[in-house]
């Protein structure tokens, strides 16, 4: 079923009787494009998402006028997708945030403060915390688009200064079960190649993502490479639902949400019955695993994979492929020249995340598709700095910088001495999840809670849930960001952060890529960057507390400029002590030789010399990865020197079909899933701001099947509820052959609290990397009423 | 290949359309797009294009751009900042490299022709 003619018109009707309420889309000579003469073009990163495209800002008198690609970047060669082509327009948008904010309660109106009065507050509140509960009372919950000297230095002061490991950040929602996989599996966090397989790979394996859409620069490189050779490279898409990725695929399996483990294993089961798999790759660096400490056999794989037939697969996956597409997907997997695995929050954001993780990797150490060019397993990041910023400066509450467990005392006295502070000085134990985090700030157990650049409010699984903490009068919240937000509007503080380009710092990509911004304009009013926010915050935290501690935590970068100098001593501090000698070193990354490079550097890179040469495109290949060589053990040419595995193998992983959480049931009968639509950006507090942007997706629909929605006499347009255990949204439908009957599907990025999809998502995590669930839950789904005039909304 | 399904063409705003063209082209220094209703301005470009230039559309769709999801208003513009055709500038957001290898003298549309990209004319 689809839009008829009589629809429409009903719809056009309906929207056009409507009242509208304007918003704020002003197009003036702040956010129009122009070429003049005079212009200078300053090269960065593109704020959003994790590909890491390189493009250039131009600004002509202070003011920035347009934004374009930088051809000689090996991650985009000059492509943009259009949340890079116009991101820069919400730089001068009159809604940014200029001057501190600050509520004694949060009844009360905001009132502008002085910088000196709201950094003392914040210092006056965190200590007042402190003494009262210790670290365990105070958090911080940062993001993935946080720069990396940002994220450094807030868990410095965190850890170092507040002995508290309640250091979060937006990546644990996207990323984790990555993280987990890769080091469960590899032995060692974030892809052995990177974006250059591409355009060698033979076979595409494209599975829970849809690339397209969320990260259109790759795909456009994937795109080219199927379409300049139609017969001899292969897409498989591997999706509940059919999105614009689908475009490309000579192959599509659609399978009912949460059976993908199944999926996976019966490929690993033809592969081996069919003899597909790389004996002599297995026998040099493989072992196989049936828990941490359970070692298990080849044997003991082919057992376990006898359940798993494609002809039993398929009917598990809900009958809407034949068996022996599964024997094709597998055929094509192993047998290519060279096999790239991408995927994103299809996988990750799952209870059983880490396992379908390991269970994509197993194909590829199974089969080989490893360490030769065009092959990789390659988990796409979500966010622009979770690999660099969070996953490498420690970010989160389990993992000091340089890829350090909390939990292991070596690592920690490691970072101790890095930074003068006492042995012990690190608690032991690892700080709150994300979760766990939320949860404490609805029981009061933390009582000062600095948010920074992301939106929990809105963002997180099951929110109404978490935000009634995030309302509690006992539990004071800073927010730093650019813009007012459903988060800011939950803040006793509110600080006016600089925006990108109006600061300096290193982004790091899905592909162990750093790369630095430099500051190009200033910002407005008295937005602040974030690195000088800590400093002297901190700087009023030792004075309360009394604390010579917390001094010694900031005194490298005491009295330095924060445009460029703070930063970069920063940057100096982190690479220089604490990546020397690890996986991800970056000693050779300097801002010098990121300065001259048109695309930054791939770590390992311990010397400049090799950081000029771009740095490690291949990791643990001798010749090609310098600590590959200075780690190696025996005459093998690869060499697993991550820090997980001391055994220096990479493990496969005999895992079982497991649910998820919430399945359908006779009273909420549908799967949920939800996902991102390409004009947007998480919680479109950036990108709704942009007029091209909103008004090419201005507010969340439901995408209904046509035969779902025949039984419900749902058509387009029409207004839906979406109700879960948790909560309900109501939204117009899409009736749309994309998701798989059975399953409705909805954008996030709606601020409005009708359409706001987190009420309605599950907060079960994954037990190992505590990933939340968010793509699957159990709905019920019914039509509200015809097409109703909707206002796109924003805070 | 898997070939989406797409929703069908919209009907109202072709005769809107065909209304406001002729209105918004009297007073216009430059073409400008016909005048919409700002609720209207939330229709996708190509949901209403299937119906007003369904060849246009039908072209843009099957072409890199179409796959790629470069949409409309990238090259475009929205409607106060609107374009029939895209400057040299608007490419070279995606395209400097190839506004050094192709001529100075011609526009982008004399040898790649519009909405395919495909064809050289």
């Amino acid at each position: 079923m689809s839009q008829t003619r009589r629809d429409f018109i009903k719809m056009a009707a309906a929207l056009s009787a409507a009242s509208y309420v304007s918003m704020q889309l002003p197009i003036s000579s702040l956010n129009i494009a122009r070429a003049d003469e005079g212009v200078n073009w300053h090269r960065g990163s593109c704020r959003l998402c994790g590909v890491g495209c390189r493009v250039e800002l131009g600004v002509k008198d202070g003011i920035p006028m347009g934004l374009r690609g930088v051809p000689e970047s090996r991650t985009n060669f000059g492509y943009v997708c259009m949340k890079g082509m116009h991101f820069w327009k919400c730089m001068r948008h009159p809604d940014r945030l200029t001057t501190p904010l600050y509520r004694a309660k949060k009844s009360d109106k905001f009132q502008e403060i002085s910088w000196d009065k709201a950094l003392d507050l914040a210092a006056e509140k965190f200590a007042e915390a402190h003494k009262a509960g210790g670290g365990a009372a105070v958090a911080y919950y940062g993001s993935g688009q946080a720069l990396t000297e940002e994220t450094y230095f807030f868990q410095k002061i965190m850890r170092g200064g507040l002995q508290s490991n309640n250091v979060e950040g937006n990546p644990r929602l996207c990323m984790a079960s990555a993280v987990g996989g890769y080091l469960s599996s590899f032995g060692a966090d974030e892809p052995i190649g990177g974006y250059s397989d591409i355009e060698k790979a033979h076979c595409f394996f494209i599975i829970g993502s849809n690339t397209a859409e969320a990260h259109p620069v790759i795909f456009r490189r994937i795109m080219r490479r199927k379409l300049d050779n139609p017969e001899t490279v292969k897409v498989i898409n591997v999706d509940p639902r059919l999105s614009q990725t689908s475009r490309i695929a000579d192959l599509h399996l659609q399978f009912k949400p949460g059976t993908d483990l199944s999926l996976l294993n019966a490929m690993a089961q033809v592969i081996i019955e069919e003899k597909l798999y790389d004996e002599e790759f297995i026998k040099n660096y493989a072992t196989f695993k049936k828990g941490k400490e359970e070692p298990a056999t080849f044997a003991d794989l082919q057992t376990q994979l006898a359940g798993y037939t494609p002809e039993e697969v398929a009917k598990t996956c809900g009958g809407s492929f034949k068996p022996d597409d599964i024997r094709k997907a597998a055929r094509w997997f192993a047998t290519s020249k060279g096999t790239v695995s991408l995927w994103c929050m299809g996988l990750n954001q799952r209870k059983q995340g880490v396992w379908a993780n390991n269970l994509v990797h197993n194909l590829h150490i199974l089969t080989g598709q490893l360490m030769k060019d065009g092959a990789d397993s390659l988990s796409l990041t979500g966010q622009p700095n979770a690999c660099g910023g969070v996953r490498e400066g420690g970010g989160l509450c389990h993992i000091l910088p340089g890829h350090r467990p909390v939990e292991k005392e070596a690592m920690r006295r490691q970072v101790e001495a890095a930074w003068g502070v006492p042995a012990g000085r690190i608690p032991e134990q690892p700080g709150l999840h994300t979760m766990a985090m939320f949860s404490a700030v609805n029981e009061g157990k933390v009582k000062a809670l600095w948010i920074n650049c992301t939106s929990p409010v809105q963002s997180l699984p099951n929110c109404n849930l978490y935000n009634q903490g995030m309302d509690r009068e006992d539990v004071f919240i800073v927010c730093s960001d650019i813009f007012p937000t459903l988060t800011t509007q939950k803040a006793n503080l509110v600080l006016p952060a600089s925006f990108h380009f109006e600061k300096t710092g290193v982004y790091g990509c899905t592909e162990r890529r750093s790369q630095l911004t430099k500051k190009a304009i200033n910002s407005p009013g008295e937005a602040k960057p974030e690195v000088w926010m800590i400093r002297e915050w901190a700087k009023k935290l030792a004075e309360k507390l009394g604390d010579p501690v917390i001094a010694q935590c900031i005194k490298p970068f005491e009295g330095l400029e924060e445009g460029y100098a703070l930063p970069k001593a920063i940057w100096d501090e982190y690479t220089q002590k604490l990546t020397a000698g690890r996986d991800n070193d970056l000693r050779g990354a300097t801002y010098e030789v990121l300065e001259k490079m048109a695309d930054g550097v791939q770590w390992p890179a311990p010397t400049t010399e090799f950081a000029l040469t771009g740095g490690t495109v291949k990791k643990f290949v001798k010749g090609r990865d310098p600590m590959a060589t200075t780690e190696s053990k025996n005459d093998l040419p690869y060499q697993f020197y991550g820090p997980a595995h001391a055994d220096r193998l990479l493990w496969i992983w005999l895992h079982d079909q497991a649910s998820p959480e919430e399945v359908p049931d006779g009273e909420y009968p549908f799967y949920l899933s939800t996902g991102r639509i390409i004009d947007h950006w998480h919680t479109m507090s950036m990108t709704g701001r942009v007029p091209e942007l909103l008004r090419a997706n201005p507010y969340s629909f439901v995408e209904v099947n046509p035969k779902d929605a025949e039984r419900l006499g749902i058509k387009p347009g029409d207004m839906v509820e979406i109700k879960s255990r948790r909560g309900v949204n109501i939204m117009p439908a899409k009736v749309y052959a994309g998701p798989v009957e059975g399953m409705v599907f909805a954008y996030w990025h709606d601020q409005h609290g009708d359409r706001m999809i987190n009420k309605v998502t599950k907060d079960a995590v994954d037990p190992g990397s505590k990933e939340p669930e968010f793509k699957i839950c159990a709905v019920q789904v019914k039509r509200l009423s015809g097409p109703t005039a909707l206002t796109p909304y924003l805070v | 290949m898997k070939k989406l399904r797409r929703l069908e063409k919209p009907g109202l705003l072709l005769a809107i359309l065909t209304v406001l063209l002729a209105v918004s082209a009297i007073a216009a220094d430059r073409p400008v797009h016909p005048r919409l209703s700002a609720q209207e301005m939330l229709i996708d470009c190509a949901e209403c294009h299937k119906t007003v230039t369904p060849d246009v559309e039908k072209e843009w769709f099957n072409s890199l751009h179409g796959i790629a999801m470069v949409k409309c208003y990238q090259c475009h513009g929205t409607f106060e900042t609107f374009a029939v055709t895209p400057s040299r500038e608007t490419c070279a957001v995606c395209h400097r490299d190839m506004m050094k290898k192709c001529s100075q003298e011609k526009s982008c549309w004399e040898c790649h022709a519009p909405h395919t990209f495909t064809a050289k004319k």
